[in-house]
């Protein structure tokens, strides 16, 4: 097992010489599929069981229960685990010699054990199409916005009815609107109107984000007017996705 | 008890030695001081020097002091001016497990007694979480609770540590560029001294600087290194590795890290716990206390032998007793002591290779951290060697300036894993062993290689550079002062001094002795 390490690891920096019981891995009755990669430095991994529940666990070797999966996706993965059936129990890199601090992967599929000796680089597609698939089915329903932007001359609305990752032309603004620390030069982008934000967001469950020409978050408005200057708002269609 | 590693002689002894090899914060307790010159010289070169100065003073012979026409050609040949060299990859002189060739210039000031190691590092920053959302491996759990956050703008303020700032220069791109060198030149500098141990010339020194030149990929056509840090909080951890390439390509290394310059490991601070009143290693205690000496045991000639490899580091243990709060002070200094001599006798029954010569053992009485009867307050601590952290960033550019790993599989480090499988086993000679071996002491003994085996090392699971750590900056430095050599570990001497160790019987291997133990 290689569980102490893991908890050895967590006392990264504090000088404490505490050590917090461990938890069991993956081997665990119900386990449909996990995985736990790492090396000496840090380890993670995940789990599903055959009833959805899910589970996640990095750097500390507590697993966390996340939100659980329906019975069609348990069954989509099911099918998936299925597929990498014939995978030997080791799958070797290759490499001579084995690059210094290589991770290292141990995949579960219903009870066999698949060792990847050298993580990412040898894994089979059999497993990353799992851990893909995984990754498709968490992804979080988009929340749709509504969003209202000051072009320099005056306020244009627009719809963004898909996850405001998607739209390009919304990531430098995304990044002025919630990155810590902003900072950009001051931009000569004019000031609208007083009343007026920069830009307002509105999701669709009513909550609402602005960011105003004086807001008092240093940097913050001077991103913002960065960000906006970038683009020409007012020629974009109404609706971004 | 070996004549090599003996600390009543070193405690004896430490203000009379000098330390050769520069150390910036001389370490000021006792306790400090016996590691300090342990890990600068090691335990062989310790010994003898300790046995040098035993021995006194010996009168040198005519034909060791230098001649007008020998230091005149080393004058000449300083006068050239900077040697230098382009794209080393001295590491590839290595073999087997987990090669490193590493990559870098080198450039030796004669004037300025410098050896400069200058290494060009290419960064791709790479997003922990895309902007669509999409986590790298290992960052799925942080995913989840991100988009678990009970609101939208949480969520997107979250999402938002894991991307790298817009443009080639945001401020978080800039600042990672100078934390990595803040974190990693003064570190990897100036921990030990070069001399050349040619007669004539042994006025000439080389103190180590690295100089790692850190820019965007797109600024630095010519990277020997190119750095893919993926952007986290500080407080996420991800690991870190780095993908050496072909073994005489200077310019192909890879280093996959995360943003937090300052990620950590801890390894070498355990403890086990005892039951009220008592001193015997109880079970369950005694599992991890065997798990802790099957750690760091230390290397031997073969398993279980109980015979220290001679590349062994040896590392001291600290053992540190303590006792609950509660009952009379006297009695619970007395447990205390009992503690740890408990555990030492341990050690010392159950495979810890010369427990005699590298565990010391005290007691602190009663505990004042928590008070009342806890059981972690009646406990020994065990400290191996310096206990720090390693510091990820630090280690990993170790493998890039060439070195290999000297940790190993053992119950508290990366257990299970095989050799087969990248992970050293205790006892195998890491990859720079040959290039250490090449390295002589300042009395001209080569140094006797690196081992596998968890220690306090940089390159094992600790934060000591020790000698056998410049092996690669000594090889480029022979190389690039061709065929003039060899560098020695130590202070230069002055112009018209013997080279140290030519004077007197059995002084051969004295590392570096006070010059005026060596009257001429
Ligand atoms: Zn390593």
């Amino acid at each position: 097992m290689r569980w102490l390490a893991c908890a050895l690891i967590l006392l990264a920096g504090c000088g404490s010489a505490s050590e917090t019981p461990v938890a069991e891995p993956a081997r665990e009755a119900g386990v449909l599929f996990a995985y736990e990669v790492g090396n000496h430095l840090h380890r993670y991994g995940g789990r599903v069981f055959e009833d959805g529940r899910y589970e996640l666990f990095s750097g500390e070797p507590d697993w966390e229960t996340f939100e659980p999966f329906t019975p069609d996706q348990v069954e989509q993965i099911a099918a998936a685990v299925d597929k990498a059936e014939s995978l030997p129990g080791e799958i070797k890199g290759g490499s001579d010699p084995i690059p210094p601090d290589t991770a290292r992967a141990t995949f579960t599929l219903r009870g066999r054990e698949v060792v990847v000796d050298e993580y990412p680089q040898a894994s089979p597609p059999e497993l990353e199409a799992i851990l893909e698939l995984i990754a498709r089915l968490r992804k979080k329903p988009p929340v749709a916005s509504t969003w209202e932007v000051w072009t320099g001359s005056e306020t244009v609305k627009l719809q963004v009815p898909c996850d405001m990752g998607d739209v390009a032309v919304l990531a430098d603004l995304r990044d002025a609107l919630f990155m810590p620390s902003p900072s950009a030069t001051a931009s000569r982008f004019p000031d609208p109107p007083s009343g007026t934000p920069l830009v307002r967001i509105e999701f669709a469950d009513g909550e609402t984000h602005a960011v105003a020409a004086d807001d008092g978050e240093p940097g913050r408005a001077d991103a913002v007017k960065a960000a906006l200057a970038g683009t020409d708002w007012a020629k974009l269609p109404p609706r971004l996705c | 008890m070996t004549p090599e590693h003996n600390p009543g002689e070193q405690r004896e002894e430490q203000t009379a030695a000098r330390v050769p090899d520069v150390a910036p914060d001389v370490p000021q307790s006792t306790h400090d001081r016996l590691l300090g010159l342990q890990q600068q010289v090691g335990n062989a070169a310790f010994g003898r020097m300790v046995s040098r100065w035993k021995a006194g003073k010996a009168i040198l012979a005519r034909e060791d002091i230098p001649t007008e026409a020998e230091i005149a050609e080393a004058e000449a040949w300083a006068a050239e001016g900077k040697k230098s060299s382009k794209d080393l990859t001295p590491g590839a002189g290595g073999a087997g497990l987990n090669n490193a060739p590493g990559g870098f210039d080198a450039e030796y000031d004669p004037k300025l007694g410098e050896l400069t190691i200058i290494m060009r590092c290419g960064v791709e920053f790479v997003d922990g979480i895309s902007k669509a959302g999409v986590a790298r491996k290992g960052l799925e759990k942080e995913l989840e609770k991100a988009n678990a956050l009970p609101t939208e703008i949480e969520r997107q303020q979250r999402l938002a540590l894991f991307r790298w700032g817009d443009g080639e220069d945001a401020v978080d791109k800039t600042t990672f560029r100078t934390d990595v060198e803040k974190e990693v030149e003064p570190f990897w500098s100036g921990k030990h001294q070069f001399f050349m141990r040619k007669k004539g010339w042994s006025w000439l020194g080389a103190t180590v600087k690295v100089d790692l030149k850190v820019d965007n990929k797109s600024r630095v056509p010519d990277a020997h290194l190119t750095m893919k840090p993926v952007k986290v909080p500080d407080t996420v951890s991800l690991g870190a590795n780095v993908e050496p390439g072909g073994a005489t390509n200077a310019r192909d290394q890879v280093m996959n890290v995360t943003s937090n310059v300052h990620a950590s490991g801890s390894f070498l601070n355990h403890f086990v716990t005892f039951d009220v009143g008592k001193s015997d290693v109880k079970p369950g205690q005694d599992t991890k206390l065997q798990n802790v000496i099957d750690t760091f045991k230390g290397a031997e000639t073969s398993a279980g032998s109980g015979v220290a490899d001679a590349r062994s580091i040896q590392t001291p243990v600290f053992l540190t007793g303590h006792a609950s709060k509660t009952g009379n002070a006297a009695f619970n200094q007395k447990l205390s002591e009992d503690r740890a001599r408990s555990v030492e006798k341990f050690m010392k029954e159950h495979g810890f290779v010369n427990t005699e010569v590298r565990t010391a053992e005290m007691g602190v009485g009663d505990t004042e951290a928590t008070g009342g009867e806890v059981e972690n307050d009646r406990r020994v601590d065990i400290q191996i060697g310096s206990g720090n952290s390693q510091n990820t960033l630090r280690h990993e550019f170790g493998h890039a300036f060439g070195l290999g790993d000297e940790y190993a599989s053992t119950p508290l480090v990366s257990p299970g894993q095989t050799p087969a499988q990248g992970t050293p086993a205790m006892g195998d000679t890491a990859t720079h062993d040959n290039l250490v071996k090449n390295m002589v002491d300042a009395g001209g003994t080569p140094l006797k290689g690196a081992v596998c085996e968890p220690t306090d090392s940089i390159m094992s699971v600790g934060d000591v550079v020790r000698p056998q750590h410049y092996a690669t900056f000594h090889a480029s430095l022979t190389k690039i002062t061709e065929p003039h050599g060899p560098w020695a570990l130590g202070s230069p001497t002055a112009k018209n001094e013997a080279l140290p160790g030519s004077a007197g019987t059995g002084a051969t291997t004295a590392p570096a002795p006070e010059p005026d133990a060596v009257p001429v």
